[in-house]
């Protein structure tokens, strides 16, 4: 009796597994990127780049547009026109022409947020140009620019280059008061997409960007960074007593008015502190610790002093550099170091909104203080 | 009807599973909103809040176990039945009966519409009440040693997911927890007040009391377990806060599963598939014991067969599957179990000890002067 009512159960069991919905996946189109346009009458325009698991097909690649008033709208009219479903849990990467990052990307990105099939790993990127024009690129060693792009913006934010740029990233910075975000920027050089720099916003809208230099001093910033190597020029002239006498050949002095030098940083990281509430001031202290890796002319460091002062010049470089960077980012009054929050987490209350941040913000002043530590210079000095 | 039962030996538990039982009846489907129901009330002091239930419940678990330490080895329905009479106390026991039938029917449906959203949103609600119905008659036709077997590995399988909050818990802001202690008091109470539905569950302990073998030790795993359960409910509130902005938990529905989703391994690219499937190993003991305490209420109350009640309640919960599809509806069935419940669950122990002292104190009394006589 027992056994018989099991087994009756685990035949019913058996039998209603079917009800759940099957999707076969010779009859998927997996979406793996898309780019998103505004056309002029303010209708999204989607490009998507599809994998099909179609045996009969040539390649596994293809790619669709559709036009719609919303992301969803706009891959419904694209769905229309294939004989598959199209499926969108495997999108990386969502990419914002620059007219609809102008003028503000959230509505797109609330559509992915409200769709629990969307990956939250999923990444945003924005283009100087439209994004028809990324994705239209005809290259053979380029099956799917999507991918190709996915793969590059992974290995940068991998290698510490820029902070990285995921829809959880971006929406957490973007709502967060007092904080604004970043984002990857492609554009083409030599017909070949690339990322250029960085596009930074101001609340969801682009508003300026910055180059891929600055890129790493912003993810020095806000995060801790290992193993990024960094290229720098340096002013000459105080290196002149430092420079190597190769014996026979008359000592002249070193040509150019600068040099360049390549380092490993090895560890960073920045702490920032509100000095003044009332007066809006901020203190940040940058600490580097870098292995030098390449010269371009030939100075000896072998002395602690030819050290103390390779550092203190990469420090002078850094902070100008953060000054720039800050000033750049200032005037477009979007707040990327997060300063905001900083503010808010001090105050009594806590409550800030964004708009009286925003209208602080011009006014706030920031010490940048670099610390630079030269630990090893190779097997040379 | 008897107050006092009498457990066959080969029918208790030691004290030791009563870890294993609160831990797994109050951890459940409230855990995966909650966090953002606690912020909304008490901001960045939520943590304060949840301390603040917990101290509570402590008190209540003290009392309950004060109540039953009263008599020889009776459950809550004994209980009533001794204080207030046949009539009211039967009808005080058939609150408690409704009160686990709402909490299993929430739990049922909010799993569900979990399930629903996040991997088949075109499955009928009918199909998947009635498979997880099925788990829930098969294990409780085992009777309670088999549940509590069941509570066991459960939580032991289940709580890996704990290492899944690793990698969020590394990329925290601090400054969202920041400024800390500015929440005025009622703030805070009402954030208490909200993770009330959350740590229910510890009620079972007024019926599973008498199949404990050794009494004496029962205190510290009944209170080990809520602490466990708040730990686990903190540290997710922790996480949350620093990870979300404010923004962004006010608009998720489960800021857990938001949590667990940020997780990218090479090997399985959404680790939120994998939670909301393993959640089940969460819900199945939570709904197996409420569903045993459905069943053995109305054997003691009313003498219906155990096996009797479980079919009818499993067919009915099974077809109020169908209308309980909508969102409004199911977040209206939570409030209903979280308001009915909290009466039931954090102020009725404390109304009914004193009752309970003093009809001793009266009995006693009674028997002395009998015994004068």
């Amino acid at each position: 009796m027992q056994n018989k009512s099991i087994g009756l159960f685990l035949v019913i069991l058996i039998l209603l597994s079917a009800c759940v919905p099957t999707k076969n996946i010779e009859e998927l189109a997996v979406v793996t990127a898309r780019g998103v346009d505004i056309t002029e009458d303010n209708q999204v325009e989607t490009m998507l780049n599809i994998i099909r698991f179609d045996p009969e097909a040539d390649s596994l690649f293809t790619s669709n547009t559709g036009i719609g008033n919303t992301i969803k709208g706009a891959r419904e009219e694209a769905a229309d026109r294939t004989s598959y479903n199209l499926v969108e849990g495997q999108i990386n990467l969502e990419l914002y022409g620059k007219e609809a990052a102008e003028q503000g990307i959230f509505r797109f990105i609330n559509g992915l947020i409200h769709d629990s099939q969307v990956s939250d790993t999923m990444k945003l990127a924005v283009s100087n140009v439209s994004a028809k024009e990324i994705f239209n690129i005809e290259n053979p060693n380029m099956p799917a620019v999507g991918e190709h792009l996915d793969r590059l913006i992974e290995i940068e934010v991998k290698n510490n280059s820029f902070p990285p740029a995921t829809i959880q990233d971006f929406t957490r910075v973007k709502t967060t008061i007092g904080e604004d975000p970043l984002l990857p920027l492609i554009g083409l050089v030599d017909e070949k997409p690339t990322i250029i720099g960085m596009a930074v916003f101001q609340d969801d809208r682009y508003v300026v960007d910055i180059s891929l230099d600055e890129g790493f001093l912003m993810n020095l910033f806000l995060n801790k960074v290992e193993n990024k190597s960094v290229e720098m020029t340096l002013p000459l002239q105080p290196f002149e007593k430092y420079k190597i006498n190769t014996i026979g050949i008359e000592s002249k002095s070193l040509e150019g008015e600068e040099f360049h030098i390549n380092f490993l940083t090895t560890h960073g990281k920045s702490n920032t502190k509100v000095e003044s509430l009332e007066q809006l001031k901020f203190k940040t202290d940058t600490y580097i610790e870098i292995n030098l890796t390449e010269m371009s002319h030939p100075i000896s460091i072998k002395h602690e002093k030819a050290a103390n002062l390779l550092e203190k010049e990469i420090e002078k470089k850094l902070k100008k550099q953060y000054e720039e960077l800050f000033k750049k980012v200032q005037e477009a009054n979007a707040d990327v170091f997060g300063f905001g929050k900083l503010y808010r987490s001090k105050t009594k209350d806590g409550k800030i909104t964004e708009e009286e941040w925003r209208e602080k913000l011009p006014y706030i002043t920031v010490d940048f203080n670099v610390d630079v530590k030269l630990m090893h210079t190779g097997t040379i000095q | 009807m008897d107050i006092n039962l009498k457990v066959k030996k080969n029918l208790q538990i030691r004290a030791f599973y009563l870890f294993f039982i609160i831990a797994s009846i109050q951890l459940g489907v409230g855990i995966i909103g909650a966090p953002k129901l606690i912020y909304l009330e008490s901001l960045q002091d939520s943590w304060i809040s949840i301390l603040i239930a917990f101290i509570y419940i402590v008190a209540v678990v003290i009392t309950m176990f004060f109540i039953l330490n009263q008599y020889e080895n009776a459950d809550i329905y004994g209980i009533q039945v001794d204080i207030f009479g046949k009539w009211i106390g039967k009808f005080l026991g058939t609150i408690y009966i409704v009160h686990f039938g709402i909490a299993l029917l929430s739990v049922l449906i909010t799993y569900i519409e979990v399930i629903r959203v996040y991997i088949f949103p075109m499955m009928s609600n009918f199909v998947m009440g009635f498979l997880l119905l099925c788990l829930v008659v098969y294990g409780v036709l085992g009777g309670l040693r088999v549940i509590v077997g069941v509570c066991t590995v459960f939580f032991l399988l289940s709580h890996w997911i704990v290492f899944l909050l690793i990698q969020p818990s590394t990329r925290m802001d601090i400054t969202h927890l920041q400024p800390m202690f500015v929440s005025p008091i009622s703030d805070l109470l009402s954030g208490a007040h909200i993770s009330a539905y959350t740590f229910m569950g510890f009620e079972i302990l007024f019926l599973v009391y008498p199949f404990i073998q050794n009494k004496k030790k029962a205190k510290l795993p009944a209170l080990l377990a809520t602490g466990w359960t708040t730990l686990f409910l903190l540290l997710i509130t922790i996480i949350t806060i620093g990870y979300f902005s404010y923004q962004q938990i006010e608009r998720r529905e489960w800021v857990l599963l938001s949590l667990i989703k940020v997780q990218n391994f090479t090997f399985v690219e959404r680790f939120d598939y994998i939670v909301v499937a393993e959640w089940m190993m969460i819900i199945v003991p939570n709904m197996l014991l409420l569903m045993w305490g459905i069943t053995y209420g109305m054997k003691r109350l009313y003498k219906v067969p155990q096996k009797v009640t479980l079919y009818s309640v499993a067919v009915i919960m099974s077809f109020a599957c169908i209308y309980f599809d909508e969102h409004y509806r199911i977040q209206s069935t939570i409030d209903a179990s979280a308001n009915y419940g909290f009466w039931l669950v954090y102020v009725y122990p404390f109304l009914l000890l004193p009752i309970v002292l003093i009809k001793k104190k009266w009995i006693k009394k009674k028997e002395e002067k009998s015994n004068a006589k």
